[in-house]
């Protein structure tokens, strides 16, 4: 928001007095009025003069910086904005520069991100791109507009290597951001697959992670996810992990529900019982749900 | 704690007149506004009566492209001007606006009659993308799981998937399926409690829910695993009212709402309430906005203790305005 006191309305602009400004508050406005400030009425008006007239310049280009200050969520003034970067052949750096900011101050809009990676796609080039997306994580570590980005930027330049340190890093820092986990599944997915021998690697990364902090859904649904890319010997070294888990006395719910799971699926009817009877014992927000597990089972 | 149902039409009624300055943002997105609140005052059985000039203003956005012949709704008039003689290129209807405006409309018991139901299946069919998948408006624009819910709710509501590939619809919401097994907004991203929705009512509205038989298991614990107090959006996230909906009702679509604990969830809502101003927040002490004050109620009705109309969850409208809507697919098969 440009509430600064420097800021001059576009009325008051001598270079703007050829433009009249078109007020956004018209007749039809029947509905839903907006009590708008003096600032934002007054840039908005003019965005529509110039919206009508076609005007692609310079000052046009200005005034499209007062409105993504004042309302970075306008559709329009982005589509506008990206026509005149075209039209007037802009220095592309400058605007990720300007993004910087922009995106800073508004992590959670769609628009603002959108248009960083359009410049992007045009420059064609991602080079400070990942550094950048990794400091706004450092703001907020589950921003997931950040995440999506970055997912995009990886795709669209092949930066697989040193996505899977980063990922151990932010997981280091904060076991429980279930953004970075995914990240990690989408990291080996998309680059070495789930080899048999990542699958070695990634089956002990994720079972030191719950030996340390054992309630954290995020890295059990992990864990969960990689189960499938397993193969038999190492579903039966997984197993055999939760099983003596189970019996030691720790009952994690995340972990008896994929026990549960597992003897289901293997028909082993009597421990997947026993699993969902444990269940609605220690997970009694969710004890209905596991009750009608077990009356399933029963009914089989 | 009790429901201020009397604040909340208050509230309703007083942002469909006005909106203090801290919302000027939603000026080019008014028909979203107007559906929350309208939305709001139909669960609470509280639509105004005077309904004419709501209907007259939302079709006053309605935008008809005669050079493309496609039409959609335009999201207010600070922007773009629909009566203009020749169609400025950043007049182009976002998917949003055309659902909530449809959706409102319908709230109002009009019978759809002005709509331009050809030239709005015209434009979400240019709106498709390859994958399945649809931009958010003709120009360019983001496109997710949330596009793809906007798009398949307004053919629902115009009776017609002919000019959309479903199949390919169908696959790309399936490719944001992820190991957690819940949906993200876009293959690869993390799963979320809104997207997670998107997919879910689509796939309802479509007609192709047993397209995630197998995966409906691991779905419906991933939402159950979401409650707190309420819900959240995602794993080890703090709870939002905003949750009660978009989670709540993808149970509520897989049929597997009553292993939730209702009470719970009524809890944190109605702490969320504001009972000065109405209106309901994020969380409690969160100053009330619109979209949360609308999901909260919405994330209520599941409930069944607060005597609020009951919801036809996949297109997020009442049932009974479903079932003026079925009359109105009547009339058009019969016309």
């Amino acid at each position: 928001m440009s509430s600064d006191e420097d800021h001059v309305l576009y009325k008051d602009r001598s270079d703007w007095a050829d433009v009249k400004p078109l007020d956004i508050e018209t007749d039809k406005d029947s509905v839903i009025n907006i009590a708008y400030s003096e600032t934002f009425r007054d840039c908005y008006g003019y965005l529509r003069a110039v919206l009508k007239s076609g005007e692609l310049s310079e000052r046009v280009f200005e005034l499209t910086t007062t409105c993504a200050d004042e309302n970075p969520s306008c559709y329009t003034v982005w589509l506008l904005r990206r026509k005149l970067i075209a039209h007037l052949k802009k220095d592309l750096r400058e605007e990720l520069d300007f993004m910087v900011t922009q995106i800073q101050e508004n992590q959670k809009n769609y628009q603002v991100w959108y248009h960083r990676q359009k410049m992007v796609e045009w420059l064609g080039d991602p080079a400070g791109e990942l550094e950048f997306i990794r400091n706004m994580l450092e703001w907020d570590a589950k921003n997931y507009h950040a995440w999506q980005y970055r997912q995009w930027i990886l795709r669209k330049f092949n930066l697989w290597d040193g996505e899977l340190a980063v990922c151990d890093e932010m997981l280091a820092k904060d076991c429980r951001n279930n953004s970075a986990w995914n990240q990690r599944y989408f990291v080996v997915l998309n680059s070495t697959g789930f080899t048999s021998e990542v699958m070695d690697s990634e089956i002990e990364f994720t079972l030191d992670s719950v030996r340390e902090v054992n309630y954290n859904e995020s890295s059990w649904n992990y864990l969960r996810g990689i189960f499938k890319h397993a193969n038999d010997k190492q579903k039966a070294h997984i197993i055999n992990v939760l099983e003596k888990e189970f019996s030691s006395g720790r009952k994690s719910v995340f972990s008896l529900s994929i026990l549960l799971d597992t003897y289901e699926a293997t028909g082993q009817k009597d421990l997947a019982l026993k699993a969902a009877e444990q269940l609605k014992e220690h997970d009694l927000l969710r004890a209905n749900y596991w009750d009608f597990r077990a009356r399933l089972l029963r009914e089989e | 704690m009790e429901l201020v149902r009397d604040r909340h039409v208050k509230f309703f009624n007083r942002c469909l007149k006005i909106l203090p300055s801290s919302f000027e943002e939603l000026f080019d997105r008014k028909p979203l506004v107007a559906f929350f609140c309208l939305s709001g005052l139909e669960i609470l059985d509280q639509v105004p009566e005077e309904k004419s000039s709501f209907i007259d203003w939302l079709y006053s956005m309605q935008f008809l492209d005669a050079e493309t012949d496609t039409a959609g709704f335009l999201g207010g008039f600070s922007i773009a001007d629909s009566n203009i003689t020749e169609p400025h290129i950043f007049d182009v209807p976002v998917l949003g606006m055309t659902y909530t405006s449809l959706c409102s409309l319908l709230i109002l018991g009009d019978d759809l009659s002005r709509v331009h139901r050809k030239q709005i299946l015209n434009d979400i069919k240019r709106l498709q993308l390859e994958d399945g998948s649809f931009y958010s408006q003709f120009l360019d624009g983001e496109t997710d799981l949330r596009l793809v819910y906007c798009a398949v709710s307004i053919c629902y509501i115009l009776d017609d998937f002919s000019t959309i590939d479903v199949d390919a619809c169908v696959r790309f919401i399936k490719s944001c399926l992820t190991y957690e097994g819940a949906v993200a907004c876009l293959p690869g991203a993390e799963a979320h409690g809104g997207s997670s929705f998107c997919a879910v009512a689509s796939l309802a509205l479509l007609g192709r829910l047993e397209e995630i038989r197998d995966n409906r298991a691991d779905l419906v614990r991933w939402c159950l695993n979401r409650q707190e107090s309420g819900f959240n959006g995602r794993p080890n996230k703090r709870v939002d009212t905003c949750y009660s909906f978009w989670v709540g009702g993808t149970l509520r679509i897989l049929d597997s709402f009553q292993f939730a604990d209702g009470a719970m969830i009524r809890d944190f809502v109605c702490q969320a309430q504001s009972v000065i101003t109405g209106g309901f927040g994020k969380w409690s002490d969160a100053s009330p906005d619109p979209m949360h004050s609308y999901l909260a109620l919405a994330g209520l009705s599941f409930i069944g203790k607060d005597k609020l109309q009951e919801l036809f969850v996949p297109l997020n409208v009442t049932v009974r305005t479903h079932e003026r809507l079925k009359k109105i697919h009547d009339a058009w098969e019969t016309a």
